[in-house]
């Protein structure tokens, strides 16, 4: 008979087994010279980012710079964003700024014996300077070796081709296009030729790469401010940090350059969990306590806990903006204004109420109060509140049930002091003016102070106002040609106050109209640029993934200066239209991608839609790209063709490890033209009440607990 | 500066101003705030292990015993060299929730049967863990091999599930010491295995079964805590 530590360790050892055969499918932290995810030089490779990682890259040698900021989109897709620029490629100015996109696709995985299989199309919308695609493999040789080789077309194909397919539209600095193409006649054709390379993981913090190159760089070898003398290309990277690489690279025997990586993956906070304080633990009752309702006929007793209900909540950081309290259940209205994981606000409102009412109330509801309008209600019985507390948190998300607060009935009437309730804050603010070719990054500074006054259930009158400290925007002089209604382009116009402006100042009233509506009108100066009023309408069953909107605005635009004064609707590219308006669908499709589509009228009186994708992070993370089509034609549009760009959204919580609601988002366009521009107002319903639906509420649902 | 270094800085620049810098609301993150944390963040973790004198711990200790008659015990964090008395503040079935006892301080860990099986406002917590066999054979003092879940929140607040399977090995007889217990305690050291690793946890379990000490990985971010009871 075996002694019994040894017999046990050789069970363990049968359990360790499958552990061992763990792969790292080709994943890269490291980016190429063009900053897609790779280990070589010039050239892509078939590796793939961790999900959701994020990296910008910025590589320089003589005269050439590129910035690329990359996302792994999902684990098989990524996609770039590039903005180049190359001193002296042409006459016509003397550094040509490029921007760019890309995107990439995992086929195949790679396996024991067969590599793993991409496609690529770099520079795929744009002028085409960079433009090449490319079927690329990649196999692992041991931990440490890596070995590509590929087929490429466009610039991949334009050195030593082995042969040709089709015609390709040669790139030229004159084809007087607009940009913005997708240039699909043109993917895959025209000369192609093999490329490929190695790289060794030399240690744990050297990554040696060579590369066989088949870009010639003809482009810039013509204008001859490139030399290509050997195909070859080497690169040593080194990972400075856990999140920053720094690259020395040698290209065609020739040119020496650095490039430097960061990175970033949503999916790793600060502090996993948080670090906020512990919440109340869940109180449980007595046996056969739950049947004395003594308490009811108390006098003043159901003030007395709504007092210490409303103090505990306070602790938590929630508002308690109303009670209902009856000998079986009890109804309370919450504003929550902290916790970004609704779950979170809503498992301490319940462990506060198991605190402090009496043993006899069973059911518990709560409903969530957004700008004024109960967004949903939630119940929950104490009798599994107290026996789940310990148990894993999908047991209490079964035992939870939303309604629609309007269908569930009745919800508590505000207490008297929750209106008026004056909120403010002051802040410093930066606006930015990216891809100007004269200047590709402009910003302003300075300080605004924002005000809401909340008048009654729904009632909200707002204002912010700014003045800017200091900045160079007004210093963008480029001359307006739009063919279009000016309704975007003339933002040079309204940077150049020195004064202090008016961001907005409005009064919205927020609705319920019936089960599953919500509604919103907002008067006033809606945005820096457009005064009117702005109506919306929004069906969205609590527990669906689906909401569907409708929203009609009648627009004046305001003076320059952003103070009182309107200004004419006439101006040179024609007149800016009084409606515009859209029908809305937004859907959750559940696996981390959130759709949208817009379809209505624009600022400048065009038609058309506008399609978003983005990828959601259940922490609050969002990156995501949009693209507008309307009627009007790529001509009259102008350079670019049609409205586009990438969009973005941290949650403030994911860098501070403690919840709050605050975020930060900005939208990064290659270019602001007149065509598919919508109107900025604040508090659309959808981002509104969808944080209290159920959907959302379940996503992160590991805070409940929390 | 080039283009591209302007670029960058921008991005940077972009989230520090988005923030308010101070406000009324609950919503005020401000950009001093988020400051302060990255600094202390940084400092967290240069920090050197804290030494408490052993003298201390048994000062407090006496302090609390004859405070209240209630149960007691003393945890100590390796991680960080943290030590603490602890009071029930509440029970609920089998479990009992903690606190610092002779603080208000708002973190807390829940037994089971005297095992820490969550903790709360220490960061990285344990939301909840399956040990109900593990705590069988213990007090049984068993050899063997049992499976224990503990569950964490991942970075997008999803919960992730740690199984461990455990051999139980129970090592020697000893004698326990700690506050008001003075008792015979059987030693068993449990070996567990992860899919990404192993760990190490030992109980010391009296005659009539109670774990009186147990010392207890609790995952990658909070490592071993000691949790030995008073009374």
């Amino acid at each position: 008979m075996i002694r019994t530590p040894t017999r046990v360790l050789v069970a363990l050892g049968m359990f360790g087994l499958p552990a061992v055969a763990s792969a790292d499918d080709l994943i890269t932290r490291t980016t190429n010279n063009y900053g897609t995810p790779g280990g070589l030089i010039d050239m892509p490779t078939a590796e793939v980012a961790p999900d959701g990682e994020l990296t910008t890259n910025v590589t320089y040698f003589d005269g050439f710079f590129r910035t690329t900021l990359s996302f792994q989109i999902t684990d098989r897709l990524s996609g770039s964003f590039r903005y180049a620029g190359t001193e002296d490629i042409t006459p016509q100015f003397s550094t040509y700024y490029d921007r760019s996109f890309d995107l990439r696709f995992r086929l195949f995985d790679e396996t024991d014996f067969t590599p793993a299989v991409s496609v690529g199309l770099q520079d795929f919308v744009g002028t085409g300077l960079l433009s090449g695609e490319y079927i690329v493999a990649t196999k692992s040789i041991g931990d440490r070796l890596r070995v590509t080789g590929g087929l490429g077309f466009g610039r991949f194909g334009s050195y030593a081709s082995d042969g040709s397919f089709g015609t390709r539209t040669p790139f030229s600095f004159n084809q007087g296009g607009t940009g913005g193409q997708f240039n699909i006649d043109d993917w895959f054709q025209g000369d192609y030729a093999f490329f490929g390379g190695v790289s060794y993981q030399a240690t744990d913090k050297l990554l040696l790469s060579a590369e066989y190159s088949s870009d010639n760089y003809d482009t810039a070898q013509s204008a001859g401010i490139l030399k290509r003398s050997i195909p070859w290309n080497f690169a040593a990277t080194y990972q400075v940090s856990q999140n920053t690489s720094l690259r020395a690279f040698a290209l065609h025997g020739e040119e020496f350059g650095a490039s430097l990586t960061f990175n970033l993956n949503p999916k790793n906070p600060s502090v996993k969990g948080g670090t906020e304080l512990a919440p109340l633990p869940v109180a449980v009752r007595g046996p056969r306590s739950a049947e004395d309702l003594g308490w009811t006929t108390q006098p003043g007793r159901e003030q007395a806990i709504t007092a210490s209900l409303e103090q505990s909540l306070q602790q938590s950081d929630l508002d308690l903006e109303g009670m209902t309290l009856n000998g079986r259940s009890a109804h309370v209205r919450i504003r929550n204004e902290k916790y970004d994981a609704t779950s979170q606000a809503l498992g301490r409102t319940l462990r506060s109420m198991s605190r402090e009412l009496p043993p006899s109330v069973e059911m518990l509801h709560v409903t969530l109060i957004e700008n004024g309008i109960p967004a949903s209600t939630m119940s929950f019985s104490r009798t599994d509140l107290e026996r789940l507390e310990h148990r894993p948190a999908r047991e209490a998300l079964a035992a939870a049930r939303f309604t629609d607060t309007l269908r569930f009935g009745d919800y508590p009437e505000p207490f008297e002091s929750v209106y008026p309730r004056f909120e403010w804050s002051i802040g410093p603010y930066l606006r930015t003016s990216l891809f100007d070719p004269s200047n590709p990054l402009r910003a302003d500074i300075g300080i605004r102070a924002k005000a809401k006054y909340h008048l009654g259930s729904g009632w909200i009158v707002s204002g912010s106002l700014g003045q800017k400290v200091i900045g160079n925007l007004d210093s963008a002089v480029r001359p307006n040609n739009s063919q279009l209604p000016q309704v975007r382009s003339d933002v040079d116009r309204y940077n150049r106050t020195d004064e202090p402006f008016i961001e907005n100042l409005t009064v919205a009233k927020y609705g319920r109209l019936w089960p599953d509506f919500y509604s919103r009108v907002t008067a006033g100066y809606l945005e820096r640029m457009y005064a009117g009023i702005s109506g919306e309408v929004l069906w969205k069953p609590v527990d669906s993934r689906l909401a569907l909107g409708a929203e009609i605005n009648y627009t004046h635009p305001r003076d320059f200066d952003q103070q009182f004064g309107l200004r004419s609707r006439v101006t040179p590219g024609g007149t800016i239209p009084e409606f515009n308006g859209h029908v809305s669908a937004y859907y959750d499709f559940g696996n981390g991608f959130h759709g949208q589509i817009d379809a209505g009228r624009y600022l400048a009186g065009d038609w058309g839609g506008t399609i978003t994708l983005d990828r959601e992070f259940a922490n609050g993370w969002k990156i995501g790209a949009f693209a507008t089509f309307t009627d009007v034609p790529a001509s009259q549009f102008g350079e670019g063709s049609f409205d586009k760009g990438i969009r973005f959204t941290v949650p403030l919580s994911w860098l501070v490890g403690t919840p709050t609601k605050q975020k930060a988002s900005g939208v990064l366009r290659p270019l602001t033209r007149d065509g598919g521009q919508r109107l900025e107002v604040d508090g659309r319903l959808y981002e509104t009440i969808r944080e209290s639906h159920r959907p959302e509420v379940a996503k992160s649902w590991g805070k409940y607990w929390r | 500066m080039t283009p591209s270094k302007t670029l960058l800085l921008a991005v940077g620049v972009l989230t520090a101003l988005s923030l308010a810098g101070c406000t009324n609301t609950r919503q005020g993150v401000s950009v001093l705030s988020v400051g302060k944390t990255l600094i202390d963040s940084r400092r967290a973790q240069g920090q050197a292990k804290k030494e408490i004198p052993d003298s201390v711990v048994q000062r407090e200790i006496r302090r609390a015993l004859s405070s209240s008659d209630g149960p007691f015990a003393l945890m100590q964090i390796e991680g960080t060299g943290s030590v603490a008395v602890l009071r029930v503040i509440e029970t609920n079935g089998p479990y009992r929730t903690w606190s610092a006892w002779g603080t208000s301080e708002r973190r807390s860990v829940s037994t089971r049967g005297g095992v820490i099986t969550s903790t709360r406002g220490l960061g990285t917590d344990l939301m909840s863990s399956s040990v109900n066999g593990l705590l069988g054979m213990l007090s049984r003092r068993q050899d063997g091999i049992e499976r224990q879940v503990l569950r964490h929140l991942d970075g997008e607040n999803q919960i992730e599930e740690t199984e461990a399977y455990c051999a139980l090995t129970p090592d020697g007889r000893q004698t326990y010491e700690g506050g008001a217990l003075r008792l015979a305690v059987t030693r068993i050291d449990v070996f567990c295995k992860t899919d990404t690793g192993t760990f190490n946890n030992y109980y010391l379990v009296s005659d009539s079964g109670r774990i009186v000490e147990a010392r207890t990985w609790l995952g990658e971010g909070l490592g071993y805590f000691t949790l030995s009871h008073l009374r």
